[in-house]
C-alpha cells in the first residue's frame, strides 16, 4: 500500500510484438473529478484502461489504484476500481437481472441493488433477456453495473458510446453525481461534448504516447486566445495569408476556407483592430473568437478535423 | 456463477442421457449376442475385434458390459464431449468477445481458470459415474449379475482417461482464440488414435490401449486401478492444467 488515492500511473508501457501500443505513460486521476482521455481509434486508450486493471499486462511501469499498487493479475485493483469495457459483448441468453449478478459477481449485495436501481432509474427491462436489447440498452446495463459498486475509482471506456444525447446526458448527470461523492474517474469517450461538459482533466494520446495533459479550463484559455478567420474559398485563403503577414500573434494553422491565428493575451481587440485595419486583403466571411475547446485541441493534437 | 451451473447441469444431463441411451439397449441385447458370440468371432474382419471377441468369450457378461460401455461409448463419446466441453472454456469467450468482460470482474484468475475447469470435468466425468451406476439394475434384467465396487473403479479409471484429454483441450482453449479450433484438433487427434488401435501393427502406439477391453477387465477383475496407467493419465491433466493456468495468468483477451 502507497499513500495516494485516485489513479497514479508511471511510466507504462505496452508493446504488441513489434508494435509499440503504449509508450512510457504518465499521468494522475484525482478522487472527486473525472478525467478525461482522448485520442484517436488506435492511440491506445483501450489498452491503458485494460492495464490499469491488470487485464492487461504492462510490460513496464507502475499503477497504483487509491493505494494498492498493481501487482499479479490486478485482483487487488479490481476491488477498488470498477471498470466497463469500450468492447460491448453481453450474454444475450441472461435476463438483464441475472446479467447484472454475472456481472457483480465479487462485488456486495449492496453494489448488485444500487446497479439495479441505476439501471430502473435508465428505464432498462430487467426481466427481458438481453438478447432483445438494443445496442444503447446494453452499453446502459454495462453502465449500470460499472456505477454500481461504492468503489473509490472507476474506469470506464466509451461508456456512452452509442446512446441517443438524452442517454448520453442523463449518465453524464450520474457520474458528475458520483465524482462530488469523491469518486476517481477515467472516462474515455470520442465524444469531444461531453468530455468537454464532464471533465476537469485530460489526457490525450496519440500513438500511445500522452501528447496533451492538463485541465479543461487550460485548454478553454487557450482557445480563448485563438481567432479563426473564415474566407469565401481557399484562394481567398491564400491571399489573405499572402498579405496579412503584419498582423499580432501567428498563424497556427490553415483548414479548408479558414485560418487559425493565435495570439497573445486575453484581449482580441488588439488583433481584431489590426485585422479590420488591413487594406488590400480579401474580407472575411466569418470571424470565431472563444469557446472552439476541444475541437480545437484535437485539430491542433492530431491534425483532424473533429466534429 | 449461476449461468455456468446452469450450463454444466444441463450438460451433464445431455451427456448422461446419451450414454444411458445406448447402455439400456446394449445390455437388453446381451443374451442375443451371447448365443451368437462364437459366429461373431469368427466373421471378426480384423485381429483387433478378434481379440475383444476373445475376451468378451472368456468373460461373459462382465466382458460384454465393460467393452459396449466403456471402451464402444464412452471412450469414443467421451473423447467427443471432452473436445466439445474443454474448446469453449476461455476460447469461446475470446471469440464472442466476452473474455474481457470475465476478467474485469474482482475474481482472480487462477479462481477464474479453475472453476471452468472444474465445471467441465464435472460434466465430463459425472455421466460416466451416474450410467456405470445403473449397469447392475439393468444386468439383472437379463438375468445376470455384477458387482457394483469394480464397475465404480472402471468408471473411474475411464474418467482419468477422459480427463487427460479434456486438459489438454483444456489447454488448447487457454492458448487459442477459437475454440472450433481445438475441438477439430482434439476430435482430429481421437479419430487418429482410434483408427490406430484398429491396425495390428500399429495398435501399440494408440493411447486407446489405455482404455480399452483388456485394460478394464483387468481393473474389474483385480479390483484395482493399473499404475503404470493411471500415473501417466493424471501426469497428463496436472501438467496440463498448470500450463494452463501459467497460460491465462498473462493472457489478454
Amino acid at each position: 500500500m502507497v499513500d495516494s488515492s485516485g489513479i497514479v500511473a508511471r511510466g507504462v508501457t505496452r508493446a504488441f510484438g513489434a508494435k509499440l501500443a503504449l509508450a512510457p505513460v504518465d499521468f494522475d486521476a484525482k478522487p472527486g473529478e473525472i478525467t478525461g482521455l482522448l485520442g484517436p481509434n488506435g492511440s491506445g486508450k483501450s489498452t491503458l484502461m485494460r492495464c490499469l486493471v491488470g487485464i492487461t499486462r504492462a510490460d513496464a511501469g507502475d499503477v497504483v489504484i487509491h493505494g494498492v499498487r498493481l501487482a499479479g493479475d490486478g485482483l487487488a485493483v479490481r476491488r477498488v476500481a470498477a471498470y466497463a469495457p469500450g468492447e460491448l459483448a453481453l450474454f444475450g441468453e441472461l435476463k438483464a437481472r441475472e446479467h447484472l449478478e454475472w456481472l457483480l459477481r465479487g462485488r456486495t449485495r449492496e453494489g448488485l441493488e444500487r446497479a439495479r436501481e441505476i439501471a430502473k432509474e435508465l428505464e432498462l427491462p430487467l426481466d427481458a433477456r438481453v438478447r432483445t436489447f438494443s445496442h444503447g440498452m446494453k452499453r446502459q446495463l454495462l453502465f449500470a453495473a460499472t456505477l454500481g459498486p461504492r468503489v473509490p475509482v472507476r474506469i470506464l471506456d466509451e461508456a456512452s458510446e452509442g446512446l441517443d444525447p438524452q442517454k448520453r446526458g442523463a449518465l453524464i448527470a450520474m457520474l458528475e453525481r458520483d465524482a462530488r461523492e469523491g469518486t476517481a474517474i477515467l472516462l474515455s469517450s470520442h465524444h469531444l461534448g461531453e468530455v468537454d461538459r464532464a471533465c476537469k482533466e485530460l489526457v490525450c494520446l496519440h500513438q500511445g504516447r500522452v501528447v496533451y495533459r492538463g485541465s479543461a479550463a487550460d485548454v478553454r484559455a487557450r482557445a480563448g486566445r485563438r481567432v479563426r478567420v473564415v474566407f469565401q474559398d481557399e484562394r481567398e485563403r491564400e491571399l489573405f495569408a499572402a498579405r496579412a503577414t503584419s498582423l499580432p500573434g501567428r498563424t497556427t494553422q490553415s483548414v479548408g476556407n479558414a485560418l487559425v491565428f493565435e495570439h497573445d493575451g486575453a484581449d482580441p481587440r488588439p488583433f481584431l483592430g489590426a485585422l479590420a485595419a488591413l487594406r488590400d486583403v480579401p474580407a472575411p466571411r466569418a470571424l470565431e473568437y472563444g469557446e472552439l475547446s476541444l475541437e480545437e485541441l484535437y485539430r491542433d493534437l492530431y491534425g483532424v478535423e473533429a466534429c | 456463477m449461476r449461468r455456468e451451473f446452469r450450463l454444466t447441469l444441463w450438460a451433464t444431463l445431455a451427456i448422461a442421457f446419451v450414454l444411458e441411451l445406448l447402455l439400456v439397449p446394449a445390455i437388453l441385447f446381451w443374451p442375443r449376442f451371447e448365443d451368437k458370440l462364437e459366429m461373431l468371432s469368427s466373421m471378426a474382419p480384423i485381429q483387433v475385434l478378434k481379440d475383444q471377441l476373445g475376451f468378451i468369450e472368456q468373460t461373459g457378461v462382465a466382458g460384454y458390459v465393460l467393452a459396449q460401455h466403456f471402451f464402444k461409448v464412452c471412450s469414443t463419446l467421451g473423447v467427443l464431449a471432452a473436445a466439445l466441453l474443454a474448446s469453449p472454456a476461455i476460447a469461446g469467450h475470446s471469440l464472442r468477445g466476452t473474455l474481457e468482460l470475465c476478467l474485469a470482474r474482482p475474481i482472480s484468475r487462477r479462481r477464474m481458470l479453475l472453476e471452468r475447469y472444474s465445471l467441465g470435468a464435472f460434466a465430463l466425468v459425472a455421466p460416466v459415474f451416474l450410467t456405470t451406476a445403473t449397469i447392475p439394475m439393468l444386468v439383472e434384467r437379463v438375468g445376470e449379475s455384477l458387482d457394483q465396487g469394480p464397475l465404480a473403479l472402471c468408471a473411474l479409471h475411464q474418467s482419468l482417461f477422459l480427463l487427460a484429454i479434456y486438459s489438454l483441450g483444456f489447454l488448447g482453449s487457454c492458448c487459442a482464440r477459437n475454440p472450433w479450433v481445438v475441438a477439430g484438433a482434439v476430435l482430429f487427434g481421437g479419430l487418429v488414435q482410434l483408427a490406430l488401435y484398429m491396425v495390428e501393427t500399429a495398435t501399440h502406439w494408440s493411447l486407446f490401449r489405455m482404455s480399452d477391453v483388456p485394460t478394464y477387465i483387468a481393473v474389474y477383475q483385480k479390483h484395482a486401478l493399473d499404475p503404470r496407467l493411471w500415473i501417466p493419465m493424471v501426469g497428463v491433466s496436472v501438467v496440463s492444467l498448470l500450463i494452463s493456468l501459467a497460460v491465462f495468468s498473462r493472457r489478454a483477451p
